[in-house]
């Protein structure tokens, strides 16, 4: 290793990187990008949900129920007459949900029997369980209430029922904040590793397919020295998209950071170092843009979004899925992010979390070099 | 002490299942003070052999010693002390000249009055002084090739192995380029090796290696390749000698056996076409027409235009300006319907690699409406014409350049088109496969089809019945043969007549 070459290099790749707007859009570009639309648009809240009511008869309580919905932002309130006209409602798509009210509904509910359909289009089962999940709530609450006001008033022999309608909600709305606050540091992970094994592969693999890297060989340089080169640039950079994240993470999320202020840089540094060692030995492997990216988005991409429990849960996967998480470095940063974000400053999570992203970094950067000799073999 | 001494040298790559012997037991040496050529067509392991020489490959069996070091155990020695420039240049894009001259400057420790002297030199040798601060990516392909030159040449290496440097850059470039290298040669006392497709390119040469599927098969001067085919002609030209050298004969010269007639009806026209790209006009008001049964050649410079003209007659870009005619119907109005009237030969071919021979033709057969009876009549007419029917079965992605060749045209020509475009098809073909090509290219145009090429070679020119030399986007002369060494100023012949042309325009 010759240190003022490695220098040559580093100042050649950093114009470089400067020059290029595709490098730039990525690293700076990018990760404002994917907060913000993330931030605002992933949140797993809904809003809206055009809901048909269907009032056979006209009674307090039926009245005192839909204007519960109506008063809610969640819910876009249509009453109609007939179960006929609800469903086509619901089959047409106009409405998402149908909630069927039965006739004799007062006396149904003093009795105790009172049963009430929800229908909802479930054509995205996910989303229409989260629907499902407000309308009960409403419905829950608004129902328990009726009953309370019942009950101060002290109309005898209505006890029973008041009793099984108490229920607390399980999901009362479900607070937006909250979900960004998860969401955040996995769309760092992301953010990460796209500057980090994408880009690195596509530079990379663009020097191979341009010869650059074929003529850079016949010259005193060294292996490590082209590696080690790219990796300072590229770290310095994906820094630089930490940093971007991390201030529009506090200032416009206001997600707060609990841990020690040098925690989150110093995991991903080690992080970021990982991917890039990883783009390096995927770029080496292929020599061919196209083929990088594509390996890149199987081999780290997807994993990180899929199975770093960043959108779910590692824990209620399948025993084979959770094996496989094992060795998705993405995981443990995950872990460490949302720690050193929500929870503080949890030592032994961090030292786990940051010594197994160390061993990752440490076999890819190592594969990479044995990749990457001075020759064109495989 | 020779520079470069190989002993048996042999490469081979796995491709699937197959084993392709790309450089078999090789052995030569190359004294100082050479300037070597390395000739063969495309696929002969031309860049296989450049690459096991600088240590980028390990050879199979054999050895390579390179300025008397082990090519496999030393080569990190050979490659600090060698000058090397590979086929795809290697410059930094968005770097300027003097920032990639810089760079390779700093690598190999070239630094102070040394490098400025170098630097000064290299850039008045290379006629790029006025150039430094441009970035390498919008220089053109001469231009390019002769920066990487300078690149290779900035530690003054005593070897310098060139990897076809003058590809795809038009004659002029070619021949700066080796004034260059002889100059090198000459001043510095520096061996070149130097690869190329050109068989003409060998009269540059001290000496000539030629390979052939592997094996190298001369190593001698090119004027005793040139005896080779003496006996057959008079002033063998190298390729000739090349022919003789591989089948032992030279074969007949070409000619038309139906000549076009004065009155065959013209089947393109093109009046004052006009092409823009933003500010700047690629082709600038040019008018052609094409008849029956004639083979047209469309000639120029790297940048002149060819291109361009081609993609607005076949309708594949719009123009900005002018008419095209294809037989009679106006390419801007009724493009689908011209469209049938044309069969097209691209530069790479684009065949379906993973597709049989059989299952190509009856692609493309299929994309131009044939089925049923018709189309297996045109499959049968395109397997023996083309001499396909052996190899129906075989992965379009395993065949040979030539056959490749061969399919693209049968797949071109299923329809009966009565104009057929063949864009550079003979490129880096070897000289018996270009005669093969040009044969069937002739006997096409003898039944009738018009025939439309863009080509870099300029000894093929000759095939045309007539020609238009373009430059800077527009047409500086055209005709026959001998209008155009007429319209020169009657050059020697007509490779000269087009130095002359466009020399004479550039001034």
């Amino acid at each position: 290793m010759n240190v003022s070459r490695l220098l040559i290099l580093i100042i050649k790749e950093g114009k470089q990187l400067l020059r290029d707007p595709f490098s730039f859009i990525i690293g700076i570009l990018l990760p404002m990008v994917m907060l913000l639309i993330c931030g605002y648009a992933m949140s797993t809240d809904i809003r809206n949900i055009k809901l048909a009511i269907v009032v056979p008869d006209a009674s307090v309580y039926a009245t005192n129920l839909v204007a519960r919905f109506e008063s809610s932002d969640y819910f876009d309130v249509r009453t109609v007459r007939s179960s006929a006209e609800g469903e086509r409602l619901v089959q047409r798509h106009d409405s998402d949900a149908c909630l069927f009210l039965p006739q004799d509904f007062s006396r149904k509910f003093h009795n105790g029997d009172l049963k009430i359909l929800i229908a909802v289009n479930a054509s995205n089962p996910s989303l229409a369980y989260t629907k499902e999940s407000y309308i009960k709530s409403v419905l829950l609450n608004a129902l328990s209430e009726i009953a309370k006001n019942e009950q101060v008033i002290g109309t005898a022999g209505k006890q029973g029922s008041i009793a099984t309608l108490t229920v607390k909600p399980r999901l009362w709305f479900n607070d937006a904040n909250e979900s960004t606050l998860t969401l955040i540091p996995g769309i760092i992970v992301i953010i990460m590793i796209v500057v980090g094994a994408l880009l690195t592969s596509m530079i990379m693999a663009r020097e191979y397919e341009l010869g650059n890297l074929e003529s850079m060989f016949v010259t005193p340089v060294k292996s490590s020295e082209i590696l080690l080169a790219k990796i300072i640039n590229i770290f310095l950079l994906g820094m630089l998209g930490l940093a971007i994240s991390l201030l529009v993470a506090h200032f416009v999320f206001h997600v707060p950071v609990r841990a020690s202020w040098y925690v989150i840089p110093l995991g991903s540094s080690v992080f970021l170092i990982m991917a890039i060692c990883m783009g390096l030995l995927i770029s080496s492997i292929t020599k061919n843009q196209f083929i990088a990216v594509e390996l890149v988005a199987f081999t780290t991409f997807l994993p990180s979004f899929l199975l770093s429990g960043f959108l779910f849960e590692i824990k209620s996967m399948p025993i084979i899925l959770q094996w496989i998480t094992v060795f998705v470095p993405a995981r443990y940063y995950v872990d460490f992010l949302q720690t050193a974000f929500l929870v503080g400053d949890v030592w032994p999570n961090f030292i786990k979390n940051i010594g197994i992203l160390f061993l990752f970094a440490l076999t890819f950067g190592l594969l990479a070099k044995i990749k990457n000799p001075k020759h064109l073999e495989g | 002490m020779n520079l470069i001494d190989c002993k048996h040298l042999t490469k081979t790559f796995k491709e699937g299942r197959e084993t392709i012997t790309a450089v078999a037991d090789v052995s030569f040496t190359l004294a100082p003070g050479q300037l070597a050529g390395l000739l063969g067509p495309d696929g002969a392991g031309k860049t296989t052999l450049m690459r096991l020489l600088c240590g980028l490959y390990r050879p199979d069996s054999g050895t390579a010693r390179v300025l008397e070091l082990d090519s496999v155990r030393e080569s990190g020695l050979i490659q600090s002390r060698v000058g090397y420039m590979p086929q795809k240049f290697g410059l930094y894009e968005n770097m300027t000249v003097a920032e990639n001259l810089n760079l390779y400057a700093k690598l190999h420790a070239v630094r102070g009055p040394e490098y400025e002297t170098r630097f000064s030199q290299l850039l008045n040798m290379t006629h790029l002084d006025a150039f430094t601060g441009r970035m390498a990516g919008q220089l053109s392909g001469g231009m390019k090739q002769k920066l990487a030159l300078a690149c290779a040449l900035i530690a003054r290496p005593k070897l310098l192995l060139l990897d076809e440097p003058t590809v795809g850059v038009d004659i002029l470039s070619r021949r700066e380029l080796w004034a260059i290298l002889r100059r090198i040669v000459d001043t510095e006392g520096t061996s070149v090796l130097a690869s190329t497709s050109y068989m003409d390119e060998a009269n540059f040469c001290d000496r000539t290696l030629v390979l052939f599927e592997g094996k190298l098969i001369a190593d001698c001067e090119p004027a005793e390749i040139r005896k080779r085919a003496s006996d057959v002609c008079v002033e063998p030209t190298f390729e000739q000698g090349f022919q003789a050298l591989i089948t032992g004969t030279v074969p007949e010269p070409l000619a038309r056996k139906v000549p076009v007639a004065s009155d065959s009806p013209v089947v393109i026209r093109v009046e004052n076409l006009v092409k823009r790209f933003g500010r700047f006009t690629a082709v600038n008001g040019v008018s052609f027409e094409v008849r029956r049964g004639e083979i047209f050649g469309l000639l120029g410079a790297n940048g002149a235009g060819k291109t361009t003209t081609f993609r607005a007659m076949c309708g594949l870009s719009s123009s900005d300006g002018g008419r095209v005619e294809i037989a009679g119907l106006d390419l801007a109005k009724e493009a689908k319907t011209a469209w049938n009237q044309i069969g097209f030969v691209a530069q790479k071919f684009s065949l379906y690699s993973d597709l049989s021979v059989r299952q190509n033709m009856e692609f493309f057969g299929g994309v131009y409406g044939l089925t049923g009876e018709k189309r297996e009549e045109r499959l049968h007419w395109g397997l023996t014409t083309f001499d396909l029917e052996s190899l129906a079965d075989r992965d379009a992605g395993k065949l040979s350049m030539g056959y490749k060749r061969r399919l693209a045209m049968a797949c071109a020509l299923l329809h009966e088109p009565s104009i057929l475009f063949l864009d550079e098809a003979t490129s880096g073909a070897d000289p018996l496969a270009r005669y093969e090509f040009w044969k069937l290219i002739m006997q096409l145009a003898d039944s009738g089809v018009a025939i439309v090429v863009t080509t870099h070679f300029l000894d093929e020119a000759r095939f045309c019945d007539r020609m238009l030399i373009m430059q800077d986007g527009s047409a500086v002369a055209s005709g026959n043969a001998d209008e155009i060494i007429a319209q020169s100023g009657n050059a020697p012949n007509l490779e000269e007549a087009f130095v002359r042309i466009i020399q004479e325009k550039q001034q």
